[in-house]
């Protein structure tokens, strides 16, 4: 398996007025095409600056960020737009649907950004809303769908342009325990059946214990890695 | 690009209240400039075929001289060769009626007072005509065609001569030749101009009188009324150049080159019509950027989103622009058709206003509504919606994506 996110010596500090906050302090770690990765440790660890790094959002205060091949350290903030666009998917902890747009159209977005056709994005659009099994409700608004629909849509949105990456940051946090298996469930699903690559931040044991590898963070250094048998 | 406007549109539509306010103050905008301007261009119209019909005629022929030196005698740069002149003017279409007149000067005495004058030489029946519905000619209409030199007074110079209807005077002018030349001449009537420093000089008389007193058969000009004002240039290009081509050395000027008193009010109303034009792009501008400012404070977290999944900075102040798009054009058309109506109900509603100076009756209050109008407001008020989103958004993209994710 090729490697999809490789992180050399990369340092993250936050400055807080005066006061310098280091978040990430000279990780490195490769992450292979195909993982099921969870990225666990207590709340100031560094996860969510590691994700928000991977995720093309957010850039280094040091270090080589190498992504699908390029190394995006040295592209401008803005110019990664493009590569969030293509090659990558987002999870969030609150969903984070467009209100004003139904579920088919939530998922569509993205592709309208890439000026997909008219046909090929409907196509895609039912196929991504069928993966997570919530067709039946393409034309309910975000706040006529429950917690769980919701984040099934944006599984939808995150998979539908066929990313080499989705990267989902406390997927289950706002979700009750059944909902929240139902989703690691389908996430496992996805990640075996169509071999998409899941990269999580989380403190959901359920998660980590589905997690086929799994990186522990503390005080922004990696404190340990746990890799599942096959 | 539709499913971004769709977008745009219905997030317009999310608070339906502030979008109902940034409405209302668009279409408050638009009624005030449509009424202003439909005023202000009745006003305009109003004025000019006053103008033309009382004063200055469309187009009016001199001699080529008469506006570059002095004349040493009376009426020494008058026309000569009327009968072409006239007949040149004449076969063109769009020449209504074609009038003389004769401009002099001199004094008045009633014998025992003599009063310096301005006097016009005039054709009243010719006159009568061009000034159609737009005045009242019973002053001139009593200069009749009889043996006996008429005149009728300004209101002015009648009472500082202390004379009545029937009363003689004696006029007094320089000849063509530059002789003294006297005229008895019957009182028939007074006018008022309602400027009474012009009443206190001026008097008319036919021309056939002024002629007699000054010893010529030239005229100083021919004023010409056509058929529709529109016409005027072309028909002054196409006069002139035939009189050029005749080698007659006149000049035909236009109405407004005659009328500075027009020019100037034109140029006041319109730097009044400006400044509201002003006050409301500022009034939209601040409301419309008021609900895209709130909107956008509203929607940090979805800014974040949509940046994190790949939509492009100029994407985004697209999108922004675009609810400022929707926003403008609901606003412009809603305002306009409310204008409409407006000014529909004024023009029916008899409204009368109060004569204004020099008139002698007031006049009903009109809006005339031209298309130039209506589509310079229309683009004002959707270019001004569109600006004041443009800020706004810019700034909205320069939020850190990291950050607008995390706001709550």
């Amino acid at each position: 398996m090729s490697t999809v996110v490789e992180f050399c010596e990369i340092y993250k500090t936050y400055h807080l007025g005066k006061t310098e906050v280091p978040a990430l302090r000279g990780i490195s770690l490769a992450i292979a095409s195909g993982e099921f990765v969870a990225i666990a440790g207590p709340s100031g660890s560094g996860k969510t600056s590691a994700l928000n790094l991977i995720g093309c959002i957010d850039k280094p205060t040091a270090g080589r960020i190498i992504f699908a091949g390029q190394d995006v350290t040295e592209i401008p903030l803005p110019a990664l737009a493009a590569i969030r666009r293509e090659k990558l998917g987002f999870i969030f902890q609150t969903f984070n649907l467009i209100p004003v747009l139904n579920a088919y159209e939530n998922v569509e977005y993205p592709l309208l950004l890439r000026h997909f056709s008219a046909s090929e994005r409907k196509q895609r659009v039912m196929q991504a809303l069928e993966r997570v099994g919530i067709a039946d409700r393409a034309k309910h608004k975000p706040n006529e769908l429950s917690g769980g629909q919701r984040q099934r849509v944006a599984i939808a949105r995150a998979l539908v342009g066929d990313p080499a990456v989705v990267l989902a940051d406390e997927p289950t946090a706002n979700l009750d325990s059944v909902t929240a298996g139902e989703i690691i469930a389908l996430m496992r699903r996805l990640n075996e059946e169509q071999n998409v690559t899941f990269i999580f931040s989380t403190h959901d044991t359920r998660i980590t214990q589905a997690a086929r590898r799994l990186i522990h963070l503390r005080d922004g250094r990696i404190a340990g890695e746990e890799v599942a048998d096959a | 690009m539709l499913k971004f406007i769709k977008l745009a549109a219905r997030n317009v539509f999310r608070n339906k209240r502030r979008t109902l306010i940034s409405l209302l103050v668009m279409i408050f905008g638009a009624c005030a400039l449509v009424l202003a301007g439909g005023y202000m261009l009745f006003s305009f119209w109003g004025l000019r075929e006053r103008t033309i019909h009382l004063e200055t005629g469309h187009l009016q022929i001199y001699h080529k001289d008469y506006f570059h030196r002095e004349e040493d005698k009376s009426l020494e740069l008058g026309l000569d060769s009327l009968q072409t002149i006239r007949a040149i003017a004449a076969a063109n279409r769009e020449v209504n009626l074609i009038t003389p007149r004769i401009d002099f000067s001199g004094l008045i005495s009633n014998g025992d007072k003599s009063v310096v004058f301005l006097g016009q030489g005039l054709d009243p029946e010719r006159e009568a005509q061009m000034i159609d519905d737009f005045g009242r000619p019973e002053s001139i209409m009593t200069l009749s065609n009889g043996t006996e030199d008429e005149v009728v007074l300004g209101a002015g110079l009648a009472k500082s001569l202390n004379v009545k209807t029937g009363d003689y005077l004696t006029l007094m002018s320089t000849t063509a030749d530059g002789a003294l030349n006297a005229l008895d001449i019957l009182v028939k009537g007074t006018f008022s101009t309602g400027i009474s420093d012009i009443d206190k000089r001026f008097l008319k008389v036919r021309n056939e009188t002024a002629q007699r007193l000054m010893n010529t058969a030239r005229v100083r000009a021919l004023v010409l009324l056509l058929n529709r004002t529109e016409m005027t240039e072309p028909v002054r290009q196409d006069l002139q150049a035939q009189y050029d081509q005749a080698g007659l050395p006149v000049v035909v000027k236009t109405w407004l080159e005659m009328a500075p008193y027009y020019r100037s009010v034109v140029g006041i109303y319109n730097a009044i019509f400006g400044f509201l034009v002003l006050v409301i792009f500022v009034i939209v501008l601040a409301s419309t950027a008021n609900t895209i400012i709130m909107s956008i404070s509203e929607r940090v977290q979805e800014i974040g989103t949509l940046m994190a999944i790949g939509t492009s900075r100029s994407k985004l102040v697209q999108l922004f622009l675009y609810e400022g798009l929707v926003l403008g054009l609901l606003g412009a058309v809603i305002g306009l058709l409310v204008a409409s109506g407006l000014s529909w109900w004024i023009n029916h509603a008899n409204i009368m206003m109060p004569p204004p100076p020099g008139w002698e009756e007031g006049y009903r209050l009109q809006i005339r509504i031209e298309a130039w109008l209506v589509v310079a407001i229309f683009m004002l008020i959707l270019t001004t919606a569109v600006i004041s989103t443009l800020l706004p958004a810019i700034r909205a993209t320069r939020m850190k994506i990291v950050d607008a994710l995390g706001h709550v």
